[in-house]
C-alpha cells in the first residue's frame, strides 16, 4: 500500500529516523521523478539518506529542511543518470520487472501515463525539470519552489508556466498519434 | 477562441496523467522499510568513503567554509588519481620484479587460471580452473525439468569443453593485448582476482535462477535476473541469464515466444540452450536461423 510523508518533525528536533520517516516519500518520488530507473531507486534512496545522516550535525537549518534533501536528491539523480549513459542501455531487467508485474488494465494504464511523464522528465533541461518536478508531481507551492531551486519568485512562475506549456503540447502530440 | 489555448477537457487529462504518475511513483511502506534497514547497515558498516562531490554542492548549508571539505573536494579527483596513478606503478614495478625473480628459477611462466586458458591449447581447455568452473555451471544451469532426459557423463564433457573453447577464444584478444611484458602481465593477474570474485558471486546468482527454474517459480526467476542485473550488468554468464529469461518468460506465457526465441538464436547461434529453448517455448523454429546446420534443427 502506498504511503504518504507523515508530519514533518519541526525545526530544531531533527532525529534522522524522524527525517527518514517524514521525507522518504518524497526522496523517493523526487528521484523516480528526476529519471532513476525502478530498479535502482532503492539504491539511490539509501544514498540519499546516508548522505543526509552524514550531514545531520552539520545542517543549520538556514533553508528547509526539504531543500536541503531536495538538493542532495538531486545530486545523486544527477549521477544515476551519468551512470546510466555511461552504461548506454535500459537494464534487461528493467523489462523483466514490468513483466513480473502484469497486472489488471488499470495498472497498465497508469504504468503507461506514468512512463509517458517520465519520457517527458526526461527530455527537459535541469531547471525545468526541477519545477517540473516540485510543482506538477509535488504540488508544493511556487515560493517554496523559488527557495528550494534558489531562484527569484517570478523565475520559478516563469518556468512553471513554460513547463505546462510544453506538457501540454506533448500531450497534445501524443494524442494526435494515437 | 484561440486552437492552441487548452481546454478544461485537456487540463482534466494532464492532471490525470500527473496523478497517475504520482501514483505509480509512490512508494510503498515494505519498501520504506527495507530502504530504511538498508541505509542503517550501510551506516553501521560506515562502508562509504568520504562523500561524494554531489553533497558538497547540495548540502551547501553544512559544508562551506569547512576546510576538511575544501580539502576533500576542491582537489580530491585530482589527489585520487594521482594516488590510483601511483598505485597501479608500484603494482607494475613489484610485479615486473616478482617476474624477473621467479624467471631464472624454474624457467617456466608463472600464470593465473584466465591466462592459461588462453594459452593451453583448445583439446585441454576444460581442464582449466576458471572455464572448468563456468563451464560446470552452464550444465548445471540447464532448467532440468524443462527436459527429462538425463544428460550422458560424456555429452556433458562434450558440451563443458565447446564452451569452454569459445570462452578461450573470446579471451584471447585482450590477454594478447595486455602481454607485453610480466609486470604489465601480473597486474591483469591481480586484476583477475576481484573479476574471480565478480563471477563467483555471479555463480552463486545463477545457481538460485536455476533452482527457481527447476521448482517452474518463474515470476522469481524474472526477479532473481532482474537482481543479477543490478548488482553485475556486465557479467560472464550472460547467455545462461538470457535463456533463464527466456525460459522464464515462456513458463509464464509472455511475449511472443517465436519472436524471442529467433532473437535469441541471433545472438547465441550456437548455444547449447536453444534446443532447449524451442522446447520449452514449444514453437515451429525455422530451420535455418543464420545458417544453423542440421544439428541444431529443433523438434517439430
Amino acid at each position: 500500500m502506498p504511503i504518504e510523508s507523515r508530519s514533518h518533525p519541526p525545526p530544531g528536533e531533527l532525529q534522522f529516523e524522524a527525517l527518514y520517516h517524514a521525507y522518504f516519500t518524497f526522496v523517493w518520488r523526487c528521484l523516480r521523478a528526476l529519471g532513476v530507473p525502478d530498479g535502482q531507486v532503492d539504491d539511490a534512496a539509501q544514498e540519499v539518506f546516508v548522505v543526509v545522516h552524514r550531514r545531520l550535525p552539520e545542517f543549520r537549518q538556514d533553508a528547509s529542511v526539504r531543500t536541503w534533501i531536495y538538493g542532495i536528491v538531486r545530486g545523486v539523480a544527477a549521477n544515476q543518470r551519468r551512470t546510466l549513459r555511461r552504461k548506454g542501455t535500459e537494464p534487461l531487467s528493467e523489462a523483466a520487472r514490468l513483466l513480473t508485474e502484469v497486472g489488471p488494465e488499470d495498472a497498465l494504464q497508469q504504468r503507461q501515463r506514468a512512463h509517458f511523464v517520465s519520457r517527458f522528465v526526461e527530455k527537459l533541461n535541469a531547471d525545468k525539470r526541477d519545477v517540473f518536478v516540485l510543482a506538477l508531481i509535488e504540488q508544493l507551492p511556487v515560493p517554496e519552489i523559488a527557495e528550494t531551486l534558489g531562484i527569484p519568485l517570478n523565475t520559478a512562475y516563469t518556468r512553471l508556466r513554460t513547463v505546462r506549456q510544453e506538457f501540454r503540447r506533448a500531450v497534445d502530440k501524443q494524442r494526435g498519434s494515437l | 477562441m484561440n486552437p492552441r489555448e487548452p481546454t478544461k477537457d485537456y487540463a482534466a487529462h494532464d492532471d490525470e496523467l500527473l496523478t497517475s504518475a504520482r501514483r505509480q511513483w509512490t512508494p510503498d511502506s515494505t519498501r520504506a522499510a527495507r530502504v530504511l534497514a538498508l541505509t542503517q547497515q550501510a551506516l553501521a558498516a560506515d562502508s562509504l568513503g568520504p562523500e561524494s562531490e554531489f553533497a558538497a554542492g547540495s548540502g551547501d548549508q553544512a559544508g562551506v567554509g569547512q576546510l576538511r571539505e575544501v580539502l576533500w573536494h576542491a582537489p580530491g579527483r585530482v589527489v585520487r588519481l594521482t594516488a590510483a596513478t601511483l598505485l597501479s606503478a608500484a603494482t607494475g614495478l613489484v610485479g615486473y620484479g616478482l617476474g624477473v625473480w621467479q624467471a631464472p628459477s624454474d624457467g617456466a611462466v608463472h600464470a593465473t587460471a584466465s591466462q592459461v586458458q588462453v594459452r593451453v591449447p583448445q583439446e585441454a581447455a576444460p581442464v582449466a580452473p576458471s572455464d572448468a568452473g563456468v563451464a560446470a555451471t552452464k550444465v548445471g544451469v540447464e532448467p532440468a525439468p524443462l527436459d527429462a532426459r538425463p544428460q550422458p557423463a560424456e555429452s556433458s564433457a562434450v558440451v563443458a569443453q565447446g564452451k569452454a573453447r569459445s570462452r578461450a577464444k573470446r579471451r584471447a584478444a585482450p590477454s594478447r593485448r595486455s602481454g607485453q611484458g610480466p609486470a604489465q602481465q601480473l597486474a591483469v593477474d591481480s586484476a583477475g582476482k576481484s573479476a574471480e570474485a565478480v563471477l563467483t558471486h555471479e555463480l552463486r546468482m545463477v545457481k538460485q535462477v536455476e533452482a527457481a527454474l527447476r521448482a517452474r517459480a518463474y515470476n522469481l526467476v524474472l526477479r532473481l535476473l532482474y537482481d543479477l542485473d543490478r548488482d553485475i550488468p556486465e557479467g560472464q554468464l550472460l547467455e545462461e541469464r538470457a535463456a533463464a529469461f527466456l525460459l522464464a518468460r515462456c513458463g509464464l506465457g509472455l511475449g511472443a515466444p517465436q519472436r524471442m526465441v529467433a532473437e535469441f538464436a541471433e545472438v547465441y547461434p550456437e548455444s547449447m540452450y536453444l534446443e532447449r529453448i524451442r522446447n520449452a517455448c514449444g514453437q515451429v523454429v525455422e530451420t535455418n536461423i543464420n545458417g544453423l546446420d542440421g544439428a541444431r534443427t529443433p523438434k517439430q
